[in-house]
């Protein structure tokens, strides 16, 4: 029996040292390299390294999907040889974001980037310590300046824009009148969608009702299907939703053939006939600016948003939906863009 | 038979999986309480030294527990992805597997009790998402904390004493 334990006790060492090895810190080695391996032509250094923090996976067709996507073809257009990215997903929980976010800018990476609200207090006290590095933080408006840090952007989508689009198109396809809205909690960039939602479906059709309920977490999909099956029983005949946990709901409408209208990442992969639209947050542009920002002098301390106007919030329309929906849409799209459109947030 | 008015959406309507999680209780009350190898389980649970001494493999018994207990956790998982949401992501049971260890603490290693447990649970949670669609005008955040909350209350007031197993997570090793 004894050796049966060690035995066992072995495989248990064996089995944590390879998940330790497959841990998302492990950040490439090409991120450490001293100066003398780079590329010799350019210098010490014309090569951007960024590392990018994601609460969920790069295939959460969501939140973390956008921003990985956008890097990736930002890196596409610059060349792999001048922007090299490492990334850390499932970072949900924020000591272990915090860890890492010290870990790659001890590392030598320009660019660290905390994509998520919840990472902002560990970001105040690590950006102080490398100065010469720059942070980016999304969702907020808080760049630290306040406190005298100088290196961190902060960024925000606006997710009502996103959601008043969306809001539109779903008000202009129910014909029961009631929607459904599996959201994940009530606060930042989530409850920024849900207001800009009930904004952009009030303006169209006063008498379209929209049920609104929380699941309380990111990533609880099981509950996010069982919202959307509540939802349906309640009669709502269009269903949307934002954060990582909506496959689920996705999946319950595609049983149900209902329509689905997402936003944040392009959601048609997971459902092509149920996903009417998704309006998609395309971060290029915002990434372009930081690093040419970067690049000028400017470490942080500013602050950019996605938004129709700037191309960092677009729609991407199913062919089948109705042209008469998606003309309104449309509409209100530009609207947001020139700024003939403001939306007006009722309290709920 | 789901064509039928209120029972048919409740006893037919749902995934086949369902149903086996039904018959399990019944399936699993016989083999603890009425067979040979039942009988085995709970005595190397409750005594192993009184189990061994009458010839009964400890550890083989226990083993044999632990891979029919995964299996049988690996299934709902699956369930989760296959039957229910037909689709995969990462870290989607959102810890609800610490849920099911609690409901059995909560049944008492009971299969009835856990069974009447997982009701409430999913009861309550049922009942929370369907208070935050017709729009009852309470906050998002404590409607989803109820179904914790009163399992809680449910373990805290309503059950006297934890029966678990006197050996539970105890070696065995024979002579010591």
């Amino acid at each position: 029996m004894r050796k049966l334990s060690w035995g066992l006790v072995l495989v248990l060492i064996a089995s944590l040292v390879l998940t330790a090895c497959t841990a998302p810190v492990a950040a490439p080695t090409g991120g450490a390299q001293p100066a003398a391996e780079a590329p010799a032509a350019g210098g010490a250094d014309d090569v951007v390294r960024v590392a990018l923090l994601l609460p969920s996976t790069i295939n959460d067709i969501a939140w973390s999907q956008s921003i990985y996507t956008s890097l990736k073809e930002l890196q596409a257009e610059m060349g792999e040889d001048k922007l090299e990215i490492a990334y850390s997903e499932n970072m949900f929980n924020v000591p272990d974001a915090a860890a890492a976010i010290r870990e790659y800018a001890a590392n030598g990476y320009d660019l660290v980037i905390a994509h998520g609200a919840q990472y902002g207090d560990s970001l105040m006290e690590i950006a102080p310590d490398f100065p010469e590095v720059s942070f980016a933080w999304g969702t907020s408006t808080r760049t630290g300046a306040d406190q005298g840090i100088t290196n961190i952007f902060a960024y925000e989508p606006r997710g009502d824009q996103a959601g008043y689009v969306t809001g539109v198109l779903a008000a202009k396809l129910t014909k029961a009148k009631v929607i459904g809205l599996v959201g994940p909690v009530d606060a930042g960039d989530a409850k920024l969608h849900v207001d800009g939602f009930l904004a952009g479906v009030k303006a169209t059709d006063p008498e379209v009702k929209v049920n609104v309920s929380f699941t309380g977490s990111f990533g609880d999909t099981a509950l996010a299907a069982e919202a959307a099956n509540t939802h349906i029983k309640a009669g709502a005949d269009v269903l949307t939703g934002s954060s990582q946990q909506v496959v689920g709901a996705i999946g319950v409408a595609k049983e149900n053939s209902i329509p689905w209208i997402g936003v944040q990442a392009d959601q048609s992969t997971a459902a092509p006939e149920t996903v009417m639209a998704s309006a998609i947050y395309d971060w290029k542009q915002l990434l372009k600016d930081i690093i040419a920002k970067r690049a000028a002098g400017t470490l942080g301390g500013e602050v950019l948003q996605l938004t129709y106007a700037n191309g960092g919030i677009r729609t991407i329309y199913n062919e089948a939906a109705p042209a008469e929906a998606v003309e309104a849409a449309k509409a209100a799209e530009a609207g947001l863009a020139d700024g003939s459109i403001e939306i007006v947030v009722e309290p709920r | 038979m789901s064509q039928l008015p209120i029972i048919g959406p409740i006893f037919f309507d749902h995934d086949v999986l369902v149903y086996v999680a039904y018959l399990l209780v019944p399936i699993s009350l016989y083999v603890l309480y009425r067979t040979t190898f039942g009988l085995k389980v709970r005595a190397v649970g409750q005594n192993p030294e009184a189990a061994d001494s009458l010839g009964v493999r400890v550890n083989a018994v226990r083993y044999a527990t632990v891979i029919l207990g995964s299996a049988l956790a690996g299934l709902a998982g699956a369930s989760l992805s296959v039957g229910l949401l037909n689709i995969f992501q990462e870290n989607m049971t959102n810890g609800l597997g610490f849920i099911a260890v609690a409901l059995v603490y909560f049944g008492g290693w009971r299969p009835v009790g856990v069974l009447l447990g997982a009701l409430l649970f999913s009861t309550v949670s049922a009942f929370q998402l369907w208070m935050q669609v017709l729009g009852v005008p309470i906050p998002s955040d404590l409607a989803v904390m109820l179904p914790y909350v009163l399992t809680i209350i449910v373990l805290a007031v309503g059950v006297k004493q934890i029966r678990q197993p006197a050996a539970l997570t105890k070696p065995y090793e024979r002579g010591e």
